[in-house]
């Protein structure tokens, strides 16, 4: 196991390498921004009737650790990730992860049902249309996905929003709800899932239709056909095992960037999820928030990147060899 | 090489590049055509007559002319990233594929620029700048470069290895004349495809800044207009949404459907496999 240990090894520590770096550029970046979270301590900047006088102001910056110099406030801030802790929101006045799970777990919700709604749309027809490349039926789905991946997905989720909420009004115009049963958060995550869904299921085709196709003309599908197999057979049984791989990690990454992708969706519909928090902590210089966003939407991708490699390497043999 | 590269195209890539010249065109004689002046203000919310084809908005410009001087940023937005982050692209792609020492780091570096999530980190770097056209054009470069590199590098390795290559090579040649004489050629079908992409890319990542009511206040762009729109929801109250909201989403639409038309055209042309006869 010489090979798979040196491969594991030397994967491990670029992963690591790149979790250092990524919050080393959150930190530095967020900390660095002009303007501080006390301009906005007291409410708004236009209605605040008193002006924080230099004592307050430096108690204050004391109580937040943000009077000692870069390094130091770097040295903590790692110090506290190590310690899953990820600190004490300014802006809210409460501790980060009690602002920051509920958000998270909105669109989570947003996230998985578009991306089950998506994968159960483009996935038989990226087979149907690769089976029978080059038919109508192919050039007329393909042409429509490629309309709908260059549709920007906020103008699906405001062409949705007028046909459904304010024409037809089966769906909610605004996006939350008092009360918080999961069956109220399911319906208002509904409608930016959906559109979410048709934006993404464009791109997912695609990938899924080419890698189909490379699939289709390799030698041992003609072969199967040759020997005179079902097409239900040679496509379950050996174009699905063979394409699996790739599309697998790939979906594996889309999701990870589907975090960023669904920030359009959610914005048009006013949909308390992490985007709106990380627009108002941006807003008011929540840096322990702005920061954790950050941090979340880098891990993300880091850690799906290193799931489709960990994937890769367990289909398909081919990877072990060496890698890159 | 006009020529060329247009019989190179099949149906899809000329219609997206008639389009895409229609919106060139638009852009670049902007001040002609436009039947206002931009900073003009007129009645708020008139629905279209014949004195505004398209209306006015909410603060009372004329659409058409919005629209009209809207392509301009769009286009020089698409175009100078995609030149940039092409350029640099290329440029990282050709290093780290002819000079082995040096991949591993190019690889770590463009691994690295994967990872960063390019629209949270535009709304924050829009924190230290006001995100005018030009830091526009240079954050989208900075951040689109590296996928650029990462798609033509392993091309610019299997030329690199090829036997031509290495007689070359073998005869004398210097590094640097068979990467621009042999290599950056082979390379240029691969860099136009991938100039496109970045260039609808771009588009796309411009006016989602500005639907994020990012970009400088002044900016006439469809993204800012959308913005613009969103925020008074009175819009959707009446049918306001048909003129305020419509044109700008639409003309942003044919253009990306263009540049989409184009790459995928030209990706085809590379990846014979991909093609669909009908076609």
């Amino acid at each position: 196991m010489g090979v798979s240990r040196r491969f594991f090894v030397s994967k491990a520590a670029f992963y690591i390498s790149l979790f250092i770096l990524s919050i080393t550029t959150v930190f530095l970046l967020v900390r660095m921004m002009p303007g501080s979270p006390l301009d906005y301590l007291g409410g708004e900047a236009e209605d605040v009737p008193y002006i924080l006088t230099e004592e307050v102001r430096e108690k204050l910056l004391s109580y937040y650790g943000l009077d000692k110099p870069l390094w130091e406030q770097y040295i903590v801030f790692v110090n506290n990730l190590l310690h899953l802790n990820f600190g004490y929101s300014i802006y809210f006045s409460e501790p980060v992860t009690r602002i920051l799970l509920p958000h998270l777990m909105r669109t989570l919700i947003l996230i998985t049902l578009g991306f089950l709604f998506s994968i159960s749309i483009s996935f038989p027809l990226s087979i149907i249309s690769a089976w029978r490349r080059g038919s109508t039926l192919d050039t007329i789905i393909t042409l429509l996905s490629m309309s709908i991946y260059s549709i920007p997905s906020f103008a699906l989720a405001i062409l949705f929003l007028i046909v459904f909420s304010v024409e037809l009004k089966l769906f909610p115009l605004i996006g939350f709800s008092a009360e918080e049963n999961i069956l109220d958060i399911l319906w208002y995550a509904l409608g930016p899932a959906m559109v979410f869904a048709v934006a993404e299921s464009g791109r997912a085709y695609y990938f899924m239709r080419n890698s189909f196709i490379s699939e289709l003309d390799k030698d041992y599908i003609l072969f199967a056909k040759s020997k005179g197999l079902k097409n239900k057979t040679i496509i379950l049984r050996h174009l699905l095992r063979g394409s699996l791989s790739p599309i697998i990690s790939k979906l594996a990454l889309l999701f990870g960037y589907s975090l960023l992708s669904c920030m359009f969706v959610e914005n048009v519909f006013n949909y308390p999820g992490i985007t709106w928090l990380l627009l108002i902590s941006y807003e008011y210089y929540d840096y322990p928030v702005l920061e954790s966003i950050l941090l979340i939407f880098m891990f993300t991708v880091i850690v799906m990147n290193a799931i489709a490699d960990i994937i890769s390497f367990i289909i398909d043999p081919r990877v072990r060899g060496g890698w890159m | 090489m006009d020529v060329k590269a247009l019989s190179f195209l099949g149906i899809k890539g000329k219609i997206g590049l008639i389009i895409i010249l229609f919106v060139v065109f638009i852009g670049i004689t902007a001040p002609v055509i436009s039947p206002y002046d931009p900073t003009s203000l007129f009645e708020p919310f008139e629905p279209p007559s014949s004195t505004h084809l398209l209306g006015t908005d909410d603060v009372g410009h004329d659409v058409l002319t919005i629209l009209i001087y809207g392509a301009r940023v769009s286009i020089l937005v698409g175009f100078a990233t995609a030149t940039i982050s092409t350029f640099i692209g290329l440029l990282t792609a050709l290093i780290a594929g002819c000079y082995e020492g040096l991949d591993p780091i190019i690889s770590r570096i463009l691994d690295f620029f994967l990872v960063i999530p390019r629209i949270p980190f535009i709304v924050i770097i829009s924190a230290f700048l006001t995100p005018n056209i030009f830091i526009v054009i240079l954050v989208l470069s900075f951040f689109g470069w590296a996928k650029t590199a990462r798609v033509i590098k392993p091309l610019v390795k299997q030329v690199y290895s090829r036997e031509y290559v290495k007689r070359l090579k073998c005869i004398g040649a210097g590094n640097w004349y068979i990467i621009l004489r042999h290599i950056l050629p082979a390379t240029f079908p691969l860099a136009v495809a991938q100039f496109v992409l970045e260039g609808g890319h771009a588009i796309l990542a411009e006016a989602s800044i500005g639907f994020f009511g990012l970009e400088d206040p002044s900016t006439l762009s469809w993204g800012m207009e959308i913005n613009h729109a969103l925020q008074k929801s009175i819009i959707f109250l009446t049918n306001i949404w048909t003129w305020v909201l419509g044109p700008p989403i639409l003309m942003l639409t044919i253009t990306l459907l263009s540049t989409t038309f184009i790459s995928i055209d030209l990706e085809t042309r590379i990846n014979p496999r991909l093609k669909v006869r009908s076609w």
